[in-house]
């Protein structure tokens, strides 16, 4: 790789970075071509810190504004506004060289299968000339500084997150690469950068590791890098970064974090829509069934969808509690609709069709009735609430919009969990566990249990709002079972079979 | 309540758990093993596919009650202990073939997998196109392709040594078939 390196440094303790006058805004790099974006300057930043701290930032003509006015005839469809919007924090987001040569980035997006975290790896790698497994990537806590930059969606992430990125891990290697000339005596131009390693002509190595401290800075400074021309790794075939994690069971999900004190809750929702519990009829009795420590009505508004929520030791224990709740539910906003009936409406609002035109025409009518889409992982999110703060754990696509849910998001959290099957978890579960950690004063796991629900749309029809579990799973399985050696084991259908044989008997006779 | 034990990932547990509580629960809430996912909890989504003495089934539909003490329940964390490698040939597999996206409904699709290739053996055969289309785990990403290569790759690395011990368990159960078949013969 080329040892020569373009930079310009500047003091910016007291002066706003990217101002007017200053030699790195000054000579901007413009990656144009990279991204369509105009008008727009990238400066690198290397931030205060122990170890070596590298950003990036989107120097705009209007830099000061927090959403940039963005001109239509510059955008060219959704994603290009999510860039756009994601501009003013880029600097926010930053690249850090560890002691122990690894390079880490903490990812303000969901991972839900999309596998952004394993792309962003590979652009850090390709940047730094490190080794892929070298590079560490967590998903980000929620940071509401970033505004619009933690939101997943879109299809957006690499678009929006690519260039800052390679920006940040620009501005790293090139100062590791002026600590390493230091370190080494030798000028920038006679070094040589491979895996991380860099090496003189006569055999002398430094490490990124090695430099780690050696390249931190102490005041916040603007540098220009310089990004590289020829990608390494960018445009291969990689395998995903979390695939050990998959397969071996080990990747974490929000059903799988383990938060001291929290416990399996489950929310019986309302059988239509925009049903309100009014209240429980036998709250007493569910809340002595096994293993229940609690039963709560979830108010209902527009953020949270609300209905019951029982807290037990296991979901098991939730499932039958669900079951047996008796609730009274009210003020559906479709009472007296039904499916037929929203169809008849949609078909006397529909407007009639222009003339036929001349030719052969052909009139057919079409219903497509809605589905919402649901990840195979079943919504969760875990609340620590408390009187002045409150803590989720979840993977959430958008963490600021569960922020005006009336969810608080603290950092830090300790796990991030991934999230699964494209959607991650709705903001509103997070709402709810909120909501639930209000009224009882517990951290629960919160599991809305109808899918669909948590995007606000539910099924018509009345239906029990939570099947039982099975019990043939063994006999599916080709597991044969004697049925003495079952009952030996199992009192209570032991006592049970001898009532039904009465029971049968009665009849017969 | 009653104390239920069995064998789990080659080490012996003992739960004291009701009678009804589903194994899923005694996993996942009771002895904190999360490689078997929750999907469903109804015997559909098989995300918490997992294997009872060898055989594929799904946790979230037996009650804890039906297990005996001589179970040996493995989930996906003890899967590569019983070939004693870090990884099962067919986890190597799904590797190789970067099958995964998401993640979550994978530990259940390799415990079938696995189960799947060993149903084949016993029956002295390779997995089919026709096995492969009666897997039943949903995978929300569409990783099915890759899946389906997976297994076949897996299969392909799966010891043959392994199979011998195997083989004597599996030979008597062919051994009745063609009993019972044979009374339909005349």
């Amino acid at each position: 790789m080329s040892a020569n390196e373009e930079t310009q440094m500047t003091d910016l303790e007291h002066r706003r970075p990217g101002g007017a006058g200053e030699p790195g805004a000054e000579s901007p790099v413009d990656p144009d071509g990279a991204t369509g974006i105009t008008r727009r300057r990238l400066m690198g930043y290397l931030l205060a810190a122990p170890t070596l701290v590298a950003a990036a930032r989107w120097d705009t003509e209007e830099a000061t504004a927090a959403v940039p006015t963005v001109q239509l005839t510059n955008t060219l469809d959704l994603s290009d506004v999510l860039t756009a919007a994601a501009l003013p924090t880029a600097s926010l987001i930053s690249v850090t060289v560890n002691p122990d040569g690894t390079v880490s980035f903490a990812l303000p997006r969901a991972e839900v299968g999309q596998g952004i975290t394993t792309a962003v790896a590979m652009t850090i790698a390709d940047e730094m000339d490190v080794p892929l497994d070298k590079v560490k990537i967590t998903l980000a806590d929620a940071r509401p500084e970033l505004l619009f930059n933690q939101f997943t969606g879109g299809s957006n992430t690499m678009h929006s997150i690519f260039t800052p990125v390679r920006m940040a891990a620009a501005t790293a290697r090139g100062q590791l690469m002026r600590a390493a000339a230091d370190e080494l005596s030798v000028s920038t131009w006679d070094l040589r950068l491979r895996e991380g390693v860099f090496s003189t002509a006569d055999g002398r190595t430094a490490t990124f590791g090695s430099l780690a401290e050696k390249a931190a800075v102490s005041r916040t400074v603007a540098v220009t890098p310089r990004l590289k021309t020829q990608h390494s790794i960018v445009g291969t075939d990689q395998r995903r970064i979390d695939a050990q994690d998959i397969v071996t069971g080990r990747k974490i999900f929000a059903m799988d974090l383990d938060v001291a004190g929290a416990l399996p809750t489950m929310v019986c929702r309302p059988p239509t829509i925009n049903g309100r519990a009014l209240g429980v009829d036998n709250a007493a009795e569910v809340l002595a069934m096994p293993g229940i420590t609690d039963v709560a009505i979830i108010p209902h508004s527009q953020q949270v969808p609300g209905g019951v929520a029982v807290r037990g030791k296991t979901f098991g224990q939730c499932v039958e509690a669900v079951r047996a709740l008796k609730v009274r539910w009210g003020g559906s906003s479709v009472s007296g609709k039904s499916d037929a009936s929203v169809l008849a409406d949609l078909r006397k609002a529909q407007l009639p069709f222009t003339p036929p035109l001349p030719g052969k025409t052909i009139d057919e009518t079409f219903t497509f009735h809605f589905r919402p889409g649901d990840p195979l992982e079943t919504n969760c999110a875990v609340a620590d609430v408390r009187k002045d703060r409150a803590e989720i754990w979840s993977c959430l696509k958008s963490p600021i919009l569960a922020k005006q849910l009336e969810v608080i998001v603290m950092p830090p959290t300790t796990d991030t969990p991934g999230g699964a099957g494209e959607f991650g978890v709705a903001a509103s579960m997070a709402a709810v566990a909120c909501a639930y950690g209000r009224a009882t004063g517990r951290p629960p796991t919160s599991f809305p249990i109808n899918h669909g629900g948590e995007l606000g749309f539910e099924p018509f029809a009345t239906v029990p709002p939570i099947p039982a579990s099975p019990v043939d799973g063994l006999a599916k399985a080709g597991v044969k079972r004697p049925k003495k050696k079952r009952a030996r084991k199992a009192p209570s259908k032991k006592k049970k079979a001898p009532s039904r044989r009465r029971a049968q008997a009665k009849t017969a006779d | 309540m009653p104390v239920h034990t069995f064998i789990l990932n080659g080490k012996r547990v003992s739960v004291d758990v009701a009678d009804d509580e589903r194994v899923l629960w005694v996993l996942r809430d009771v002895l904190g093993v999360n490689g078997p996912k929750y999907g469903c909890g109804l015997g559909v989504c098989q995300a918490c596919t997992s294997h009872i003495n060898g055989k594929a089934f799904n946790p979230c539909s037996v009650p804890i009650s039906s297990i005996r003490s001589s179970d040996r329940i493995t989930t996906i964390e003890g899967l590569p202990a019983t070939v004693g490698k870090p990884l099962h040939p067919m986890q190597e597999a799904w590797l190789e073939l970067d099958v995964a996206q998401c993640g979550f409904c994978q530990p259940g699709q390799i415990m079938s997998a696995v189960a799947l290739v060993e149903e084949a053996r016993a029956k002295r055969r390779k997995v089919s196109d026709a096995d492969l289309d009666a897997l039943r785990n949903v995978c929300r990403c569409g990783t099915y392709p890759r899946v389906r290569e997976a297994i076949k790759a897996g299969e392909a690395r799966m010891p043959k040594a392994k199979r011998k011990p195997a083989k004597p368990k599996a030979k008597p159960k062919p051994k009745p078939k063609p009993k019972a078949a044979a009374p339909k013969r005349p």
